[in-house]
């Protein structure tokens, strides 16, 4: 069920009719929501829900006994299982038939013909998602962050709820299980921002996202048909089609849970206006990046152990990170390469000498030249990312540059038709420092962006639900 | 992971909202929405739009029976001269003939609507293309459902009664109270009809795409010369024809390239089997002759042995759905024109439209059905 179908709009105003009306009792409303959770999860595919039920059932259980386990050594032992379970799934439908068929090029290129076993199982829809979100729960009861749940039903709405469940932010078990938990109160001020959420996460799903997605389909699918500036702004398009697809995404979850009452993470802080690679990280995919750094950066000692050490976690850190978001080389090396420009921005940070900052307009030109360099190679990962080959990769990075084609023109036209509102609406964002900033205008004054924004939504907004692009991780 | 010297994050900082507030927006946006959506739906002169609310209001403004009403497609909303008709058949005539994309759903509800104000017609002429007959129910079809001007839910109290899912009625709502919906594509045309903006279709190019194997077909070549001047009069325009405006003879080729890739396969999709039944059963019922005529087509058509095979197949398909009818006559074989006189494979040019409404008046008479009396003078 897709957030941008009549499918979900007529799911979500059934649904939230019989939420309101269970408003007086808290376990009811879990009911709802944990039913609400499967039927828009078994949507796609039913017979996924059994993943999802061993998530639920392998960690809620694992929670309560590595809770009650009387020694360190059985609380590892059990949490490592946990884990082992969670990532076992990921393993089998996600990973398995990527390992077995580079193991096999391995073993041809070294003069070995083997007919390795695949599954051909299709990818569950956002199983990279509810998988690490639920390993958040029996790592923290193992830390001793967080205790565990006795209510079932609780756990199981934690796994399961849709507003977030297949594309996140990827909840902490701490930050959404107190919530699930605590009787629920939906304030005015939660309707107000989640309707703008709602609101601003379609227009950049459905004109922004869905409408540069044909112009950086055509380039990329046909790219030996293009000039250099023709391929550079089809990946500025898919720049901004890949942000505003994912961040549209997690603007509605967050819209829609604030409207049954819940806060979920903030997901995206306007991550094309970073100027390093560590800032960018800081405000992208704030939910996994912060996962990885929890959870896989820190454990692996973090910058504890000295520069070698530290470089290699990074580095780590990010081609692990690639790999969570697709089985595919491509992923693996748009991970490598962000790993690479985090260890090359932090050595030049280290060896750089302190000095004290110049003023004005030096600042910000400095400042401005920090931010152009950093987007342009965000831009290029973006190509590692969106090609889906090597060659391809190859091909693309090797022919930007500024030759034109009788079409080119019209192509910048379109990507700056398409992109300039998202444009304005984050240089005021950025300006106020507030993401919720045009929600705060007066009634009689936001009247105008909003029905601005409803009249392209109506207007430009694609017809055709498309996929998110983060359902395929 | 490592500590960058940035500026300040943003964040989300509490609103403080009051109810009154938020409906206040809501209302807001709608009064502004609301003249939006008027203008949109009062937004150029789009005949795919306009067309078929254009013909009901006519047939809503008929204050006296005709003898000959002329429903059907596009085939007969450019081919039927309404004073040919009448000149040939005597009686007063209209053309109701809208668009292929209603499919043959339209006749019966035209029929129907009329019955219900005027009392049943005398003579029922049907034209359609080659093309409509076998098409099937499609989104556009709920599309075109939304611009017949009759009171929400028209589709199940006429005949036949058509069930729509509820995605579908869903579509039909937002088309039909929604223009700034249903009118995007023509806004987003005339948007992009400006400037730079204009010079690279995509959705053209990918269509090109995909039609490269027919673009690189042999191409049709075009015979005869070119039409006679006509004067189409105004009283024709007043009674429903529409002259068809002439393309380019690339556009002409093109169309027929497609034509004879897909030549007809004689079939008649079920929506069209149960428009057709619905009818004929009204002009059982009620006693008033039905003619169903192909509309022309041409030349470089005919000349394909696919092509006149499944047409020749489509004229057997109707005539055994026709046959056992006494008040319903079905017209085989079409008229075909030169291939200049034509707009597409199946539109006639107005000389074409005049030279279609003489035969079709030379078939009926041909049938020596005594409803149809002796020639006018």
């Amino acid at each position: 069920m897709l957030f941008n179908s009549v499918t979900f709009a007529v799911f979500f105003a059934a649904f939230y009719v019989l939420y309101l009306a269970g408003r007086r009792s808290r376990v009811l409303q879990n009911v709802l929501l944990l039913l609400g959770g499967y039927l828009f999860y078994g949507w796609w595919d039913w017979r996924f829900l059994s993943l999802l039920w061993i998530s639920t059932i392998s960690d809620y259980f694992f929670g309560l006994a590595i809770h009650g386990a009387e020694t360190e050594g059985r609380r590892l032992g059990l949490v490592r299982l946990a884990v082992t379970i969670q990532l076992a799934l990921l393993g089998v439908f996600k990973y398995f038939d990527f390992f077995a068929t580079s193991a096999q090029h391995v073993l041809q290129s070294l003069g070995l013909q083997v007919q390795p076993l695949l599954l051909h199982v299709a990818l569950p829809v956002g199983i990279s998602f509810y998988t690490f979100q639920s390993m958040t729960y029996t790592i923290d009861i193992h830390r001793r962050k967080l205790e565990p749940t006795r209510s079932f039903l609780d756990f199981g709405v934690f796994v399961s709820f849709f507003p977030q469940l297949v594309a996140g932010p990827i909840e902490r078990a701490r930050n959404l299980i107190p919530q699930i938990a605590a009787p629920r109160r939906i304030t005015v001020a939660q309707v107000d921002a989640g309707l703008f959420l709602l609101l601003w996460g379609y227009f950049k799903k459905i004109v922004v996202a869905d409408n540069l997605a044909p112009i950086a389909n055509q380039v990329f699918n046909h790219c030996t048909q293009y000039h250099g500036l023709d391929l550079a702004l089809a990946v500025l398009a898919f720049t901004f089609q890949i942000y505003c697809d994912f961040s549209g995404y997690s603007d509605i979850a967050r819209g829609l849970a604030k409207l049954l009452g819940f806060e979920l993470t903030i997901n995206f802080k306007l991550p094309y206006f970073a100027r390093t690679p560590s800032e960018f990280w800081q405000r992208w995919h704030i939910s996994l990046s912060t996962w990885l750094r929890d959870y896989l950066y820190i454990p692996l000692g973090g910058n504890r152990h000295g520069r070698a050490r530290t470089y290699r976690n990074l580095l780590l850190t990010m081609l692990l990170g690639g790999l969570w978001h697709g089985a595919a080389w491509n992923f693996v090396i748009c991970g490598g390469f962000h790993g690479l420009r985090l260890c090359i921005y932090r050595l030049i940070e280290e060896r750089r000498p302190a000095e004290r900052p110049p003023d004005g307009s030096l600042r910000a030109l400095g400042a401005f030249g920090e931010w152009l360099l950093l987007f342009a190679l965000v831009n290029v990962s973006w190509v590692f990312f969106r090609c889906q080959s090597v060659p391809q990769i190859t091909y693309v990075l090797s022919h930007l540059g500024p030759g034109c084609s009788p079409g080119t023109l019209s192509l910048a036209a379109r990507v700056a038709f398409y992109t300039w509102p998202l444009v304005a609406m984050q240089l005021y964002q950025h300006v106020t420092g507030d993401l919720l900033a045009l929600a705060r205008w007066r009634p009689a004054w936001r009247v105008v962006p909003y029905a601005f924004l409803l009249l392209w939504l109506f207007v430009f907004g694609a017809r055709e639900a498309v996929q998110f692009i983060y359902f395929q991780f | 992971m490592q500590q960058s010297r940035a500026d300040p994050l943003p964040t989300e900082r509490p609103l403080a909202a009051t109810a009154g507030g938020v409906v206040a927006t809501l209302l807001g946006c709608l009064l502004l929405l609301l003249p939006a959506n008027w203008v949109a739906a009062h937004f150029s002169h789009d005949l795919n739009y306009t067309l078929v609310p254009t013909k009901w209001q006519m047939l809503a403004d008929l204050r006296e029976s005709v003898d000959w009403l002329v429903v059907g497609d596009s085939d007969g909303l450019h081919g039927v001269v309404p004073s040919l008709l009448e000149q040939g058949l005597g009686g007063r005539s209209v053309n109701l003939c809208t668009l292929g994309y209603l499919l043959a759903l339209q006749d019966p509800w035209v029929v129907e609507t009329y019955r219900q104000r005027l009392g049943p017609p005398q003579n029922v002429v049907v034209v359609h293309s080659y093309g409509v007959w076998p098409r099937p129910w499609g989104d556009y079809t709920v599309q075109v459902m939304a611009r017949v001007p009759l009171p929400w839910g028209y589709w199940r109290r006429l005949r036949p009664a058509i069930a729509l899912t509820p995605r579908e009625a869903w579509e039909l709502w937002l088309q039909r109270y929604v223009p700034l919906y249903a009118r995007a594509s023509a806004i987003q045309n005339r948007v992009f009809r400006l400037g730079p903006l204009a010079r690279l279709d995509l959705a053209a190019q990918a269509e090109d795409e995909e039609g490269a194997d027919v673009a690189a077909a042999e191409p049709v070549p075009l015979t005869g010369s070119p039409p006679p001047e006509v004067r189409v009069a105004p009283e024709d325009l007043k009674q429903g024809f529409l002259p068809a405006r002439p393309g380019t003879a690339h556009a002409l080729q093109q169309r027929l390239r497609e034509a004879h890739a897909k030549p007809p396969t004689g079939e008649v999709s079920p929506p069209n089997v149960q428009a057709l039944r619905a009818l004929m059963d009204a002009a059982e019922r009620d006693g008033f002759e039905l003619w169903i005529a192909n509309g022309p087509i041409a030349q470089a058509m005919q000349r394909d042995p696919a092509v006149r095979a499944g047409l020749d197949a489509l004229d057997q398909s109707l005539l055994r759905l026709t046959a056992g009818r006494p008040h319903v006559h079905f017209l085989p074989g079409r008229l075909a024109l030169p291939d200049t006189w034509m707009q597409s494979p199946d539109h006639a040019l107005p000389a074409g439209a005049m030279a279609y409404s003489r035969d079709l008046v030379r078939r009926i008479r041909a049938t020596g059905v005594s409803s149809v009396g002796p020639a006018p003078r």
